[in-house]
């Protein structure tokens, strides 16, 4: 598994609609990742938590994967997913997780303010920390802070397409990933790409060989975009298909043999054709003939 | 104050007192009130009334001899040894059957079974049965999860079933899986992927489980850590609601996992689940 959990939706709001142009400017960004390598996409769509969202759950997704990229996925094989990062300033302006987590499949959060990376920290059922690396970081990051962070469980990302883009941000990305690795003492790190068009893209040994001079290992560098990353996927799986990560919905076996890989938010029944049982077990506690010889 | 202490003598106590002078006397419990050793009183008796009228085994067999468990902790540590015993003869039998059938060139359940009741006959009682169990699973488990669930009795249309899924998944996490049928999807250890079989134990760390062998029915003894469970509620003849048990996060008693408020963790461990 090869997956970047990052590639630019190209909306800013709920109110800006998506332009067709820019819809096949997405779409040539993600047959580029394809032929890179890439199995798993998420589409991210940033918003500041501050504003509004539309109270239907329905609506809260503006993507239509289903329905825009269908073609893409089918022939490719690629999946491709959803992301919402929030920009977190002031805390006590947000608004409650639970209901926007239910619409997308990984939630994100990226704090721009001491205060937010206080909460994000701690307290938000999020599946990833990002920064913007383009600025300055909001504060100085603690050991305790991020380390907390990510024994909870949520992982930390690095963005690479900022140090792609102009040579301020190239400056202020070195030094911002330096600090956000020694803070977190190099685990739990995610590395995403963060493309806005099909140049921001790199294959694994572009990004690996970029990640070593920062200061990571080999291995890690390629569980940063393999196990990392796809452990992000399962937890937001199962953050909205199981109760508590105790019981899942679904079979877990099928053709695609895999919870993640099954596209689409699991809010229906899960129901599937019998298996289990044998033939000889009638449905309705009729009795069945039982040869005890 | 003279005057009116007069006047309550005179007029008050007078009309209701023996003994104007002495209106409390002091001798006056000794005629009436008599102090003895009672029952217990009315409450008491009422209680040991209801516990005679209860019901309960050492009441049924002997009402004399009241047999009470000294210490639960032996009770319970006896039943865990006989489970183990239990476990292990079986696992013994199994195996001396299957060097039978290897000995006799016997290939199928039938045969082998054919050859055990005449030969054999120790060994034939002893082996567990799959059979014996299967009526754990469809006559108990099937109905209790149904109602547990709120599943009426067949549902024609798949579709049309009304069931509020997060609810349904917070009583499947407090559910009770003796008897249910269960398979093993994913497992760090590969050689149990695809074991199904019936739960006869569902202990704290491991699921005991009878499967259906070709030969022989054996005994299983399959950890919760590491191991993803897949088993499902059926609604109608061909549909049915699937479910995943993550064996890692289910490591409770039923008895303790029913009182338990889970709580989502760090899901590095979980890997497995989506490798292979």
């Amino acid at each position: 598994m090869l997956v970047d959990l990052n590639v630019r939706w190209p909306q800013n709001g709920y109110s800006d609609p998506v332009s067709e142009e820019e819809l096949i400017k997405l779409k040539t960004t993600l047959s580029t990742l394809y032929t890179l390598g890439y199995t798993h996409i998420a589409l991210n769509f940033t918003m500041n938590q501050s504003d509004k969202f539309p109270n239907n759950v329905r609506e809260m997704n503006p993507m239509q994967i289903e329905a825009r990229f269908k073609d893409l996925m089918n022939t490719t094989g690629l999946k491709i997913y959803s992301r919402i990062t929030l920009i977190i300033d002031d805390p006590s302006k947000g608004q409650s997780l639970s209901k926007i987590s239910q619409a997308f499949d990984i939630v994100a959060a990226l704090p721009v303010s001491e205060k937010g990376l206080g909460l994000a920290t701690t307290n938000l059922d999020i599946d990833i920390l990002t920064f913007n690396y383009g600025n300055r970081l909001p504060t100085i990051l603690k050991h305790k802070n991020i380390c907390n962070c990510v024994n909870r469980g949520v992982k930390v990302e690095i963005v690479y397409g900022y140090a792609l883009r102009d040579i301020q941000q190239r400056r202020q990305f070195i030094s911002n990933v330096r600090n956000v690795l020694r803070a977190s003492r190099l685990r739990g790190i995610v590395v995403s790409s963060g493309a806005q068009s099909a140049l921001e893209c790199r294959n694994t040994l572009g990004v690996s060989s970029l990640l070593r001079t920062l200061g990571l290992t080999n291995d890690q560098c390629s569980r940063s975009q393999g196990e990392n990353a796809s452990l992000v996927l399962l937890n937001g799986r199962l953050r909205n298909g199981s109760y508590k990560q105790v019981i899942v919905m679904g079979s877990g076996d099928g053709e695609d043999n895999n919870i993640v890989n099954q596209t689409g938010l699991p809010s229906h029944h899960p129901v599937g054709k019998r298996k289990l049982t044998d033939t000889s077990v009638a449905f309705d506690n009729k009795k069945a003939k039982h040869n005890i010889e | 104050m003279e005057r009116s202490q007069e006047f309550i003598k005179k007029c008050l106590f007078t009309k209701n007192f023996d003994n104007p002078n002495k209106p409390i006397d002091e001798n006056r419990l000794r005629d009436t009130l008599i102090v003895i050793p009672t029952g217990g009183g009315i409450s008491q008796r009422l209680k040991q009334n209801k516990s005679r009228l209860s019901l309960s085994a050492a009441n049924l067999v002997a009402t004399d001899s009241k047999i009470k468990h000294s210490s639960y902790r032996d009770v319970n540590k006896n039943s865990k040894i006989a489970m183990k015993n239990y476990i292990q003869s079986s696992r013994k039998v199994c195996q001396r059957a299957k060097r039978i059938a290897y000995e006799q060139k016997l290939k199928d359940k039938e045969g082998l079974y054919k050859f055990l009741k005449e030969k054999e006959q120790d060994i034939w009682e002893q082996l567990p049965r799959y059979e014996n169990y299967l009526s754990m699973y469809e006559k108990l488990w099937l109905g209790y999860i149904r109602e547990v669930l709120g599943i009426e009795k067949d549902v024609k249309d798949s579709k049309k079933l009304n069931m509020n899924q997060s609810s349904a998944l917070t009583k499947l996490s407090m559910a009770e899986y003796n008897g249910a049928m269960l398979r093993v999807v994913k497992s760090i250890n590969k050689d149990i992927i695809g074991k199904q079989g019936i739960v006869i134990w569902d202990s704290q760390k491991s699921f005991i489980m009878i499967t259906k062998g070709k030969l022989v029915d054996e005994l299983k003894v399959i950890p919760k850590r590491g191991t993803v469970f897949n088993f499902e509620v059926p609604i109608n003849e061909s549909d049915a609601l699937q479910y995943t048990i993550l064996g890692d996060r289910f490591k409770y008693r039923s008895s303790d996992r029913a009182a338990r408020k889970f709580k989502g963790r760090r899901c590095d461990d979980l890997l497995y689940y989506l490798q292979q």
